[in-house]
């Protein structure tokens, strides 16, 4: 136990992190009886901090300003180099701190996994043969299942008020509900796109947003003011848990938020259960013991806190006694292509970004993967949003970057881009892993974390495979000239950033059980994307939420 | 107390941004749109750790003109080929100037660098608004 520690009165369950898995969690857990302490490093922004600025909340992460932009991980491609922070070949798009976390400010896409994601690799060697998955990919299938997850994703839409439309896509799994609200207005660019899919043969549906197409339980409707992705939302329209299921957790009475306290560790006791958690706030150290803890940061603080919760019984730090946490780290990958539609104003500067026309037939095992060496696919997205900074730094390679022929391009075409993005499935490989940087400390004296990753064969072909594919439905909606936008990265893009404490029935080779409790701890939850074995082809946080739903149904009953 | 650029680079740089973004029928060029105050700023603020980057960039133009000429006598053309010369020989640093130069240009106004909001004309931006309409949204 931290020494010096001011003891604290006892709660049931002490939450780490109040953003995506946490909020929901405080709400489930509050609902039940249980008194929580919901922990958060951030402040409690309010909505009239939403800000329209791009080069604030885009280029420089002010919602990051209270602890993730001080702890940037340091990376190497491999065991055999040093690691460095540079932002170099990178693209650094960090979290967001404060009541809500990344929820503040994520763009709201909303997609629950297709059945596949959950069971790729049995998957993968029934269709393609034992060998179609590389030797040294550590990909598992999940110890849950699409239909496991069906009942919280559900209660996890009705809550935030989702926008979409259920039975069009037909590569979705079996809905029990459908959405609690219409899609976010069409456009015309999302209909132009949508138009060009279905000539091609393709199956575009209106996109899941958590943003709200119409008022929902006492909460405003999107303005589509186009300040949406990195900022906060201005009319509270986004599912954001600190104005959804938080305020609801705290309508119960059973909930304290503790704002601007940083957890140091995670306590055990002699019979090596969790304790409760000490924090730092104002300078001080306080102890919160607590019969449950409940740790639901980003990948890299969910591991940061579990290595550095050592003790006599638990040596390698909590969750660690088969040395899994750290391993099977995925990062996320980012596909963007932009296309130019020469004399088109296609008015893409408002909305928001997941008011898109999306597409499935290239993702999961929805088309034939026969010698293209690699699984899975992505989700494209014909999104919303472009803001000026952004609309600037993307031209075509054809166009000088700078000078009189720039700006006379964008003059003629800054209103005629049109944007793709995919979001690809990413595995887990022998060699890919989170630690503890043995030199690089953060301003309170913490090591930050290391990423050992690189993209892999796999990885590389997907990225150029959906490239191809956004490339060609940009031709087929009349683009003149197409290129990309997220470039390839030669390594490790940090977006979301999966595994690390991941899921599973075998604890010597996961971290967390099918409800996401540690496996030698058995009052310790664990939740986030670090819970995932595969990364899916979606953007996570419905997935997040849906466990985090489970895993607090679930200390529910190990506190009964 | 962040470092300041000297006279000397801060002119240079001056010259690399106006050749970065130029005057022309749509507005004035970098410095006077505010785009120089906008980088020193940042340095002051929340980049200061671009300076040592912007230094070297600054040096390597005025060693690319030679002892015997200044940056800030180069012709517009003069000017052009310095600025290729930077980015093929320089990429980092070139890349960091442009993408400061950039976001000052293209940022809110209130930030200093995007004069008149030119750079949100340039490109038909209609500016932040609360509430964007159907109507907003359809092809124009």
């Amino acid at each position: 136990m931290t020494a010096h520690a001011r003891r604290l009165d006892p709660v049931d369950v002490a939450i780490v992190g109040l953003g995506a898995a946490g909020g929901i969690a405080a709400l489930v857990l509050t609902q039940a009886g249980l008194r929580v302490e919901g922990i958060e490093a951030g402040p409690h922004l309010g909505r009239d901090e939403a800000r329209f600025d791009e080069l604030a909340n885009d280029y420089r992460n002010r919602l990051g300003a209270a602890k993730a932009n001080h702890e940037v991980p340091t990376w190497r491609p491999d065991s055999s180099t040093e690691a460095t922070t540079s932002y170099d070949g990178r693209i650094v798009s960090l979290m967001g701190n404060g009541v809500g976390g990344g929820t503040v400010h994520y763009a709201g896409q909303h997609f629950r996994l297709a059945p596949w994601h959950f069971r790729l690799r049995s998957a993968v060697e029934k269709r393609y043969g034992g060998s179609a998955l590389p030797a040294d990919c550590t990909a598992t299938d999940w110890p849950v299942s699409y239909d496991d997850l069906e009942p919280y994703y559900a209660l996890v839409e009705e809550e935030l008020g989702v926008s979409g439309i259920g039975g069009v896509n037909p590569f979705e799994g079996d809905r029990s509900t459908s959405y609690p609200l219409e899609p976010l207005r069409r456009t015309g660019w999302t209909e132009l796109m949508a138009a060009a899919a279905r000539r091609s043969g393709l199956h575009p549906f209106a996109g899941p947003a958590a943003i709200r197409s119409a008022p929902h339980r006492g909460l405003a409707a999107c303005t589509y003011c186009g300040f949406c992705n990195w900022n906060g939302c201005h009319v509270g329209a986004k599912g954001s848990t600190h104005v959804t299921v938080i305020p609801r957790a705290e309508l119960t009475g059973n909930l304290t938020l503790t704002t601007k306290a940083r957890v140091v560790a995670i306590e055990t006791d002699a019979a090596g259960e969790a304790a409760g958690v000490t924090y730092v706030k104002d300078g001080e150290t306080l102890f919160r013991p607590a019969r449950a803890v409940f740790l639901s940061a980003h990948t890299f603080e969910n591991t940061r806190l579990l290595l550095l919760s050592r003790s006599t019984a638990f040596p390698r730090g909590l969750g660690n006694t088969t040395g899994q946490v750290g391993r099977n780290a995925m990062s996320q990958v980012f596909v963007g292509v932009d296309g130019v539609f020469p004399g088109m104003s296609l008015n893409r500067f408002g909305g928001t970004y997941p008011q898109a026309t999306s597409l499935d037939d290239w993702n999961a095992d929805n088309f034939d993967h026969t010698g293209l060496g690699f699984v899975g696919g992505g989700c494209i997205s014909a999104i919303h949003e472009a803001k000026p900074i952004q609309t600037a730094l993307s031209t075509p390679p054809s166009v000088p970057r700078y000078g009189h022929a720039w700006k006379r391009w964008l003059a003629t075409n800054g209103n005629s881009v049109g944007r793709l993005m995919a979001i690809s499935e990413s595995l887990p490989y022998d060699d890919s892993f989170l630690d503890l940087d043995p030199t690089v400390k953060d301003p309170t004296g913490m090591p930050v974390i290391r990423m050992t990753y690189r993209l892999h064969d796999q990885e590389l072909r997907r990225f150029d495979f959906l490239h191809a594919r956004m490339s060609e439905l940009l031709v087929e909606a009349g683009a003149a000239e197409t290129w990309t936008s997220f470039r390839r990265l030669p390594a490790a893009p940090f977006q979301s950033v999966f595994g690390a404490t991941r899921m599973g029935l075998d604890p010597e080779a996961s971290v967390v059980d099918a409800t996401c409790i540690a496996h030698d701890v058995p009052n310790l939850a664990i939740v986030g994307a670090s819970s995932f074995p595969t990364s899916g082809g979606y953007q996570p946080t419905a997935t997040i939420q849906a466990l985090a739903w489970r895993a607090a149904l679930r200390l529910i009953e190990t506190l009964r | 107390m962040a470092e300041q650029l000297s006279p000397a680079d801060r002119s240079t740089l001056a010259v690399l941004l106006d050749g970065i973004i130029p005057a022309d029928e749509h507005g004035p060029a970098a410095v006077e749109l505010g785009v120089l105050a906008f980088l020193e700023r940042g340095l002051a603020e929340d980049t200061p750790g671009d300076i040592t980057l912007l230094r070297e960039l600054a040096t390597a133009a005025q060693d690319a003109v030679g002892a015997d000429h200044a940056v800030e006598e180069l012709g517009t053309t003069d000017v052009a080929v310095l600025l290729a010369t930077l980015d093929r020989e320089h990429p980092t640093a070139f890349e960091l100037l442009r993408r400061r130069a950039i976001e000052g240009f293209f940022a809110d106004p209130t930030y200093g660098g995007n004069l008149d909001e030119a750079s949100w004309r340039l490109i038909g931006y209609p500016g932040p608004k609360g509430t964007f309409t159907a109507a907003d949204q359809e092809f124009a």
